[in-house]
């Protein structure tokens, strides 16, 4: 049996793209899956302590880094407080206008303010890399951004 | 050589195939997550318009009853509604963009009160009766409009063109009756009591879970003709409300005041949609107090009650006195007192 050239680098590059890129793709994917997932949960958490116990404890802020730093990606994040402000409506003697003041920074958090953490994605992770320089695939980097009323 | 002829072009079909499907998996994936997100994002939205509906309402007598203590203002439930959802869209809260997100997302909006619902919802025009409604595509273009509020009830007919209407709250302790003539196509209200002699077909009694299921009826119609509305009447689907929805926080859904809402939303470069269906309810917690107090210059601020001592210590010169104490932001607001900005970003001193 004589040996082509030309079918030996085809082989080569099937098997290579066969056993190396498409199981880096899909591990990728898998990785981002759980990591999204886990950021997301992260941030559901952090927003039910603070909205339930109306602070933004140590503790709550450590278990927030402690949920993101378990992830194969880098994600960073941010918090945004909005203040509840109530006057009256000077069109309308008994009537009451409500507005939402952004906030650097908080004292405490009362009933009815708003707090917002937003989680952005920073990089990919090894295998997505790998798999971008590779074969130049594209994959997802979601934003999470969450609000909620403190109860 | 005739073995690899094939063998080559075959794997490389696997390998596309391969890829092929993990790039739809990829795009479900983020259409997965996504869905999940705007599920969370909602809930969270729906919650918090409640709870102001509920907490924070100054006390208004409802329209067909009142029962002292109760309030729920439901632009007060739109308001927490809507500053949460813009919000957690990554929007300013402006006006425009909470028209934009009715417009664009938001099939319906409905508040269920205590005695009646409102439904923010498009034209409900009949498009199958009336040769002049618009078309589909024309009525997605309309704007949300407000019902006036709806109460609960079940119609019996009772003669040839009259019909009764029981109507209930979510206590379940009191109901009246509506006779309604049909004359022509105008109905004219006969006789509306608590105590109807003759009543017609309807039972002497009713129980809790009877009245429960008739508050779902109305609800279910009410969101069904809204998604039905906004569709241009090609829906096929029916939604249906769960009786018990959840035993959390006391917050079954239609047991209670509620926002239901169901939005739509196109998302990423795959061209699907996202959408989630939430309802929301809340329970009244502790309050939080305010105290409202008059200053010499005329000037009428509240402040949280925590607050008193540093409000005596720092106003103590200009004639501080309490004028009056509200279990809420809204009433102190609505009896002409305004936002002390004073202790607005400090921390509740140790008590």
């Amino acid at each position: 049996m004589r040996n082509s050239i030309v079918g030996t680098i085809i082989g080569v590059l099937l098997l290579f793209f066969s056993i190396i890129v498409l199981p880096l793709y899909f591990i990728g994917i898998v990785q981002w899956r759980t990591d999204v997932n886990n950021a997301q949960n992260a941030g559901r958490n952090f927003l039910d302590k603070v909205i339930d116990s109306s602070e933004v404890s140590k503790t709550t802020i450590e278990d927030l880094n402690l949920e993101l730093a378990q992830c194969t990606v880098v994600f960073s994040y941010n918090v945004k407080y909005s203040k509840k402000v109530v006057n009256p409506d000077p069109s309308d003697p008994t009537g009451t206008i409500t507005t939402w003041v952004p906030m650097d920074e908080i004292g405490d958090l009362r009933a009815g303010d708003i707090v917002t953490i937003e989680i952005k994605q920073e990089n990919l992770n090894l295998m997505q890399r790998i798999a971008n320089a590779l074969l130049g695939t594209v994959f997802n980097k979601e934003d999470i951004r969450l609000s909620g009323m403190v109860r | 050589m005739k073995f690899q002829a094939i063998a080559y072009p075959l794997v490389i079909l696997v390998d596309v195939i391969m890829f092929v499907a993990m790039f739809k998996w990829n795009a479900e994936s983020l259409q997965e997550f996504q869905e999940k997100q705007l599920d969370v994002q909602v809930n969270y939205a729906t919650t918090a318009g409640v709870q102001l509906m509920l907490n924070d309402t100054s006390h208004i007598a409802t329209d067909y009853a009142d029962w002292g203590d109760m309030k729920s203002d439901p632009y007060m439930g739109y308001n927490g509604f809507m500053a949460c959802l813009t919000r957690s869209f990554g929007f300013a809260d402006t006006p425009e963009n909470r028209e934009a997100i009715e417009s664009d997302y938001m099939k319906f909006l409905c508040i269920a009160t205590f005695d009646g619902y409102y439904m923010k919802q498009r034209s409900n025009v009949d498009l199958t009766l009336n040769p002049l409604s618009p078309s589909p595509t024309e009525v997605k273009t309309m704007p949300l409009v407000w019902t006036p509020k709806i109460p609960y009830g079940e119609t019996v007919q009772t003669a040839a063109n009259q019909w009764t209407l029981r109507a209930y709250n979510l206590n379940y302790d009191s109901y009246y009756y509506d006779v309604i003539q049909l004359n022509g196509t105008t109905p004219v209200l006969l006789k509306h009591d608590t105590v109807y002699e003759n009543k017609p077909t309807m039972p002497d009694y009713v129980n809790s879970a009877h009245q429960r299921a008739i508050v779902t009826t109305c609800l279910n119609k009410a969101i069904n003709a809204a998604i039905f509305a906004d569709m241009g009447g090609a829906n096929s689907i029916e939604y249906f409300i769960p009786f018990e929805y959840s035993e959390f926080a006391n917050s079954n859904g239609i047991e209670g005041p509620s926002i239901i809402t169901y939005i739509t939303k196109d998302a990423g470069v795959y061209k699907y949609e996202v959408s989630t269906f939430s309802v929301g309810g809340s329970k009244i917690d502790d309050a939080e107090w305010y105290i409202c107090y008059v200053l010499n210059d005329g000037r009428k601020l509240y402040c949280n009650s925590k607050f008193r001592t540093m409000a005596e210590n720092k106003y103590n010169s200009q004639g501080f006195r309490i004028d009056h104490i509200f279990p809420s932001m809204e009433e102190a607001a609505s009896s002409g007192f305004y936002y002390d900005t004073t202790f607005m970003d400090q921390a509740f001193p140790d008590l």
